[in-house]
């Protein structure tokens, strides 16, 4: 696939590594919206992105930057900034990158997992949920001033909410969708109850139906290591990538009567809409909505 | 006139009886459908799109409790008639009707499970071939042919016991709305018949070295170019009857490519193409020839 014609998509900034990843002197190639790009760090440990054809670099991407030590892109003109993380950097919780994870589908359709209450019981049973407490109970969405989709109110009962869990609890969520392949969780801190978890997910839709995630934790855990956390993390991302490559059609469907929702969906609903309404080509599927 | 295209109508083979146990999930290819077939704990038979109406996940890898049918992703759960009955995120909810799985129309028979992708005209799969005679399943195997291509080798090559026991210069001829493949040699004989205009199923009566024996294939068209063969013996058989038709399958399919190209396939087109033109079936008998000297003559 060539890099894709969508306005909507080239205007956005997208984390395309860990600055961590970028071994000095070194290439390294992946992939954005179809087109593939070289990243370099220079001597002043900053880092280039070219778009590649043909195995050469036939363009300088102009807007690249560091932010949060990941790599950011635009292969357009950017109409936003790059999104504030206020959180980072400014508290006493343990910020950790989790690495990088392929998942062959759709960006949308990873972040519609990503914040969904209501597959916690089935998918992540035993640590994010349990079969014996599924009910969604409801939560309040609303659209920001400056754009952002936001679920606030958000309760669910889970027998492990993190690595650092001892027993099961209430957790409170609120979920933060501030661009349409970047999401947000605040989540009640298992060690600090009166306080949020964060974790934040940066998709890099390599093309329509192929992404890498890149994520982070901003965590009140200074108990676990950072192999326990990954592994908690690489745990649950799993069960999740186990759904996530069967669901078809891999596009997420914009149409409403595609797919039925019920009230649990009620964010799912608003993020459909709100992709619909930024006019975003990439990784939605309109065509259904054309023919039915 | 075709033994093989795909209708909406017609009751197509999906998997043996014996295969879906109890409470089994499996997914399934039908003419590029992706379905879910299942059995509920009290034996009821389910042949649905492979597609959960929520958030369109498979359901093939669901589970099934007692008689319903549960999807993976948010455990939605299914009665037989395709409806939601409980959605668990809201268990006081009634779902909404909308809610609601493509069921497809599904039966057992012949010791087989069939299913039609739009409305059955028959009650039972149609075929005269099969019918009144138990079929004994013997292996189901995927092919890389279209279902067509897959007919007409099996017309074409019956299986026997050994390799190249087929006898040569098989002659066709039409009996009703069946065609008959004849191939009669000093081993022995085989017929192979095939109703038209219906799936395709195979029967071969072969009667080797004074052995007779009966089979039939049963083709499921999956995709495009591929299909699944239900190799069954007609009637009871001997053990080692099983074995070598299960070994002359796998032996048809190694040679697939091979046979995929030979000499008789066009011929037999050509014989199905004929069959198009109402006023040549009743002057339809044809020599078909094995050997690349002899052209086959159109006897008339
Ligand atoms: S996708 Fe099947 S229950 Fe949600
Ligand atoms: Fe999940």
């Amino acid at each position: 696939m060539a890099k894709t014609t969508d306005p909507v998509a080239l205007n956005n900034w997208y984390v395309v590594a860990a600055l961590s990843n970028l071994a000095a002197g070194q290439t390294h190639r992946t992939r954005l919206l179809g087109q593939d790009i070289s990243l370099r760090t220079g001597a002043d440990g900053s880092p280039n992105c070219a778009e590649i054809e043909a195995g050469q670099p036939v363009r300088e991407v102009e807007h690249i930057a560091v932010r949060y030590d990941f790599v950011w892109v635009c292969l357009g003109r950017p109409t936003q900034d790059i999104i504030d993380i206020p959180e980072i950097g400014d508290s006493g919780r343990r910020y950790i990158q989790r690495g990088r994870i392929g998942v062959a589908t759709s960006g949308p359709r990873i972040i519609e997992n990503f914040f969904d209450l209501s597959h916690f019981s089935f998918v992540h049973t035993g640590t994010l949920g349990g079969l014996n407490v599924t009910e969604v109970p409801p939560y309040a969405v609303d659209v920001r001033e400056n754009g952002e989709l936001w679920a606030t109110e958000c309760r669910f009962f889970q027998p492990k909410a993190s690595s650092a869990s001892d027993e099961g609890a209430e957790i409170a969520y609120q979920y933060r969708v501030p661009r349409p392949f970047i999401a947000l969780i605040y989540k009640t801190s298992p060690s600090r109850p009166t306080d949020n978890d964060i974790i934040g997910l940066f998709i890099q839709p390599r093309d329509e139906t192929d992404c890498i995630v890149h994520s982070f934790g901003l965590m009140w855990n200074w108990k676990n290591s950072d192999a326990e956390m990954l592994h908690f993390f690489h745990e649950v991302f799993a069960q999740d990538r186990s759904v996530l490559i069967h669901q078809l059609p891999k596009k997420l469907p914009l149409m409403p009567r595609r797919e039925i929702p019920t009230h649990s969906d009620a964010l799912s609903i608003a993020y459909r809409r709100w992709l619909d309404k930024s006019g975003l080509q990439f990784g939605v599927d309109r065509e259904f909505a054309k023919s039915a | 006139m075709s033994i093989s295209a795909v209708n909406l109508w017609s009751w197509y083979p999906i998997v043996a009886s014996r295969d879906l146990q109890t409470g089994a999930v499996m997914p399934a290819m039908l003419h590029g459908e992706r379905v879910v077939v299942w059995r509920s704990r009290e034996g009821r038979l389910g042949v649905w799109n492979d597609r959960c109406p929520h958030r369109s996940m498979s359901l093939s890898l669901g589970s099934t409790l007692g008689e319903m049918l549960v999807c993976p992703y948010h455990g939605w759960e299914f009665g037989s008639d395709g409806n939601c009955r409980r959605i668990p995120a809201h268990p006081a909810t009634t779902p909404s009707r909308a809610a609601r799985a493509r069921v497809y129309p599904a039966i057992e028979a012949s010791n087989y499970v069939w299913a039609c992708l739009g409305e059955p005209a028959s009650a039972q799969p149609e075929c005269g071939l099969v019918a009144g005679s138990a079929l004994s399943p013997i292996r189901s195997m995927h092919v890389c042919a279209d279902a067509e291509t897959v007919a007409l080798i099996l017309l074409a090559h019956p299986l026997t016991a050994t390799a190249g026991q087929t006898p040569a210069a098989p002659a066709c001829q039409l009996e009703g709305d069946m065609l008959a493949v004849t191939h009669a040699g000093e081993s022995g004989s085989a017929i192979c018949r095939a109703q038209l205009g219906l799936p395709p199923i195979i029967v071969c009566k072969l009667d080797i070295a004074g052995e007779p024996l009966s089979y039939a294939g049963l083709i499921q068209p999956t995709g495009e170019n591929t299909a699944v063969v239900h190799l069954a013996l007609l009637g009871e058989g001997a053990q080692a009857a099983r074995l070598a038709l299960n070994r002359a399958l796998s032996r048809l399919r190694d040679r697939m490519p091979v046979l995929a190209q030979s000499v008789l396939l066009p011929e037999l087109r050509d014989v199905l193409a004929d069959l198009r033109q109402p006023a040549a079936i009743s002057v339809m008998s044809k020599g078909l020839d094995h050997g690349e000297n002899n052209r086959p003559s159109r006897a008339q």
